[in-house]
This record gives C-alpha cells, sequence and structure tokens, in this order.
C-alpha cells in the first residue's frame, strides 16, 4: 500500500511525463542524432543514393552502424549477399535490447503494432532513456515520455540526413571529406561510451582483425571479423557472469 | 552478385528488413527469454566485433574519395577525438567535433 502510494507521489502523469520527453528529446541526444546523420547523409551523397533513398534509409533502418554498413560495403562493391548479412549482424543487438524495451512495457502495451513500433523507434540514445524513464514513472508515464523522445530523435535524424546529403552536393571537398569522415569518427565514440568490459573487448577484437582480414578476403572480410572477433571475445570474457 | 548491381531503393528496402526483423523479434518474443543467456552475450559480441571491424577498416582502408587521404591523418584525428572524448568526461559531441575538425584543418594545411 504505502509502496503504491509513493509511486503515485512521485510520478509524473500522463501529460507531465509527455512534456519532459518533448523537452529531453529536443536536448542532446537529438543533437547527437542530427550530427551522426549528417555524416551518413553526405556518405549516401558520396556511394550514390538519391536524397530520397538517403531519407528512407535512416527512416526505416533507423540504426547507424547498418546503414553505414549498407553504405559502404555498396560502394566497396560486396556481393549483396554479404552487405544485407553484414547490416544483419550489425543490427542483432536490437533483438536482446527489444526483448528488454518492450518487455518493460509489456503492460502498457499490449497491441502487437504497438509494440513493434516501440521496437523501431528504439535507438542507442532511446533505448536508455525509455529504459531510465520506466524505472522512476510508472509504466503509462514512461511511455508518453518514449513516444515524443523517440520520435523527436528520428525525425531530427531524417532533417540531419537530408542536411548531410545536399551540404554535400554543395560543399568544398574538404566539407564533403571531413563529413564522411564524421562517421568514422562518430562510431568509434560511441564505441568508447560503453562501459561492459566484453563489449569492450569485442569492440577491440574486431578492430584488431578487421583491416587484415579484409586485406586477405575482401569480400566475406567484415562477416569473419564479427564471427571471429565476437567469438573470441566471448571465449575469454563472455562464459562466465 | 555485388550490391552495387540492384537499385538502390531495392537495397536500401532489404537492409531495411534484415534490421526490422531483429526489432520485431524481439518486440513479439518480448520478456518471454532470457536475454541475459550465452546466446545473447555471443550474439552481442559478434554484433559489435562487426561493426568495429567495419569502422577500423573505414579508417585505415577506406573506399572512395577518403582512400585518397593519407592514414596517418584519418588515424591521427581519431586519436584526437578519443583524447578530448576521455578528457571532456566523455562528451560525443565535443570529442566528434574535436576529431572531425582536426581532420578538416589537416587536409586544409596539406592542400594549401
Amino acid at each position: 500500500m504505502s509502496a503504491a502510494k509513493t509511486e503515485s507521489e512521485c510520478s509524473p502523469n500522463r501529460k507531465e511525463a509527455f512534456r519532459e520527453g518533448v523537452r529531453h528529446g529536443l536536448a542532446v541526444p537529438s543533437i547527437v542524432v542530427f550530427a551522426t546523420m549528417l555524416g551518413y547523409g553526405s556518405l549516401a551523397h558520396a556511394n550514390g543514393f538519391s536524397a530520397f533513398e538517403a531519407l528512407l534509409s535512416t527512416a526505416l533502418v533507423w540504426a547507424m552502424p547498418g546503414q553505414v554498413a549498407m553504405a559502404d560495403l555498396k560502394a566497396s562493391g560486396a556481393d549483396l549477399f554479404v552487405t544485407l548479412l553484414a547490416v544483419s549482424m550489425a543490427s542483432v543487438r536490437f533483438f536482446p535490447m527489444a526483448t528488454i524495451l518492450v518487455g518493460t512495457f509489456r503492460d502498457a502495451v499490449t497491441h502487437p503494432l504497438k509494440r513493434i513500433f516501440i521496437a523501431h523507434l528504439m535507438s542507442a540514445s532511446t533505448w536508455p532513456m525509455g529504459m531510465a524513464a520506466a524505472q522512476r514513472m510508472n509504466k503509462e508515464s514512461a511511455l508518453a515520455y518514449y513516444w515524443p523522445v523517440a520520435g523527436l530523435c528520428i525525425t531530427m535524424g531524417c532533417i540531419g540526413t537530408l542536411a548531410g546529403y545536399w551540404l554535400s552536393a554543395d560543399m568544398p571537398a574538404i566539407v564533403r571529406l571531413t563529413l564522411v569522415f564524421l562517421n568514422v569518427v562518430f562510431l568509434s565514440l560511441l564505441f568508447a561510451l560503453n562501459r561492459d568490459r566484453l563489449v569492450i573487448l569485442a569492440v577491440c577484437a574486431g578492430a584488431v582483425i578487421g583491416p587484415p582480414l579484409h586485406s586477405i578476403e575482401p569480400n566475406y572480410g567484415v562477416i569473419l571479423t564479427g564471427l571471429i572477433g565476437g567469438t573470441l571475445a566471448y571465449i575469454i570474457l563472455g562464459r562466465r557472469r | 552478385m555485388s550490391a552495387a548491381a540492384i537499385s538502390p531503393l531495392a537495397l536500401v528496402l532489404l537492409a531495411a528488413s534484415v534490421t526490422f526483423l531483429w526489432r520485431v523479434l524481439g518486440a513479439l518474443l518480448a520478456s518471454k527469454i532470457d536475454t541475459d543467456g550465452a546466446l545473447f552475450r555471443w550474439i552481442g559480441c559478434v554484433s559489435y566485433a562487426t561493426v568495429a571491424g567495419l569502422i577500423s577498416r573505414m579508417a585505415i582502408l577506406p573506399t572512395g574519395d577518403l582512400a585518397d587521404t593519407p592514414l596517418m591523418l584519418r588515424v591521427g584525428a581519431v586519436a584526437i577525438g578519443f583524447a578530448v572524448f576521455f578528457l571532456a568526461k566523455r562528451n560525443l559531441l565535443l570529442g566528434a567535433a574535436v576529431g572531425a575538425g582536426c581532420f578538416a584543418g589537416g587536409l586544409a594545411i596539406l592542400t594549401y
């Protein structure tokens, strides 16, 4: 009884939670998403996608590593099968992430399509925000918070993609190259945000064996890197928890 | 068949499908499986290693116009970005801005 009372006192109602979500959605995460997608838009331009295709890939894939893999492997002449397998391997972490996030909201959302929509809007920045909200609010309020946060982030991502695409078309070579290079900087720093030792080891293993494996086997190099690097990290640190 | 052989639009739709698949699977199986189990830990490792390998290859052996820039400039700019990121208490925007800024500055010096 007292626990329920505490929750209703501390937890904002849905309207308050929604407003907080709008405020948080417009702050740092959406600026980060905008900046990362600025780089992706330039990469898409450099690798022969139209503005519409670039926008569509951000809205429908909504996973920067997968999008960068798609654009880069297309340009490097990899097999279609290898490209899609690499995109899929880059995005497979959404499986456990969606299981956890949707599982957290399962009582607030029963419609399967709505659950899938929660999973689609999920990204490296919106997932922790949704999880944190579910910790400090009741589930209905946390969901009212998640929708604007996630909706604003994907909107800013789409705007950033188009901005990067069009900047690339008109700007001098230095700006174009720097925007494409921004993909490399952002994705490597995103890894550095992680504090899990197992993830850090997997990242280091992949980063070290990636370039040599690509030289030996240009087509399947990226797949072999993931399988060998990931399995190696798992054998060293992942078997016991 | 090369990925460049199909239309870019088809490639985007296929890439979206293979990503969406994992999200849908996760949403439908929500809280019915143990996400901390051995299989998921291995899957996570493979996923992170794949992306890390791709990014490190893009920095060291890039395709396209980036291939014409010096290796030391690319690696140096990433290293400076990392240093600033950690010095600024893991500030992602600052680290990325300084890293990209160093790259642009280096290119400007080399070009002119």
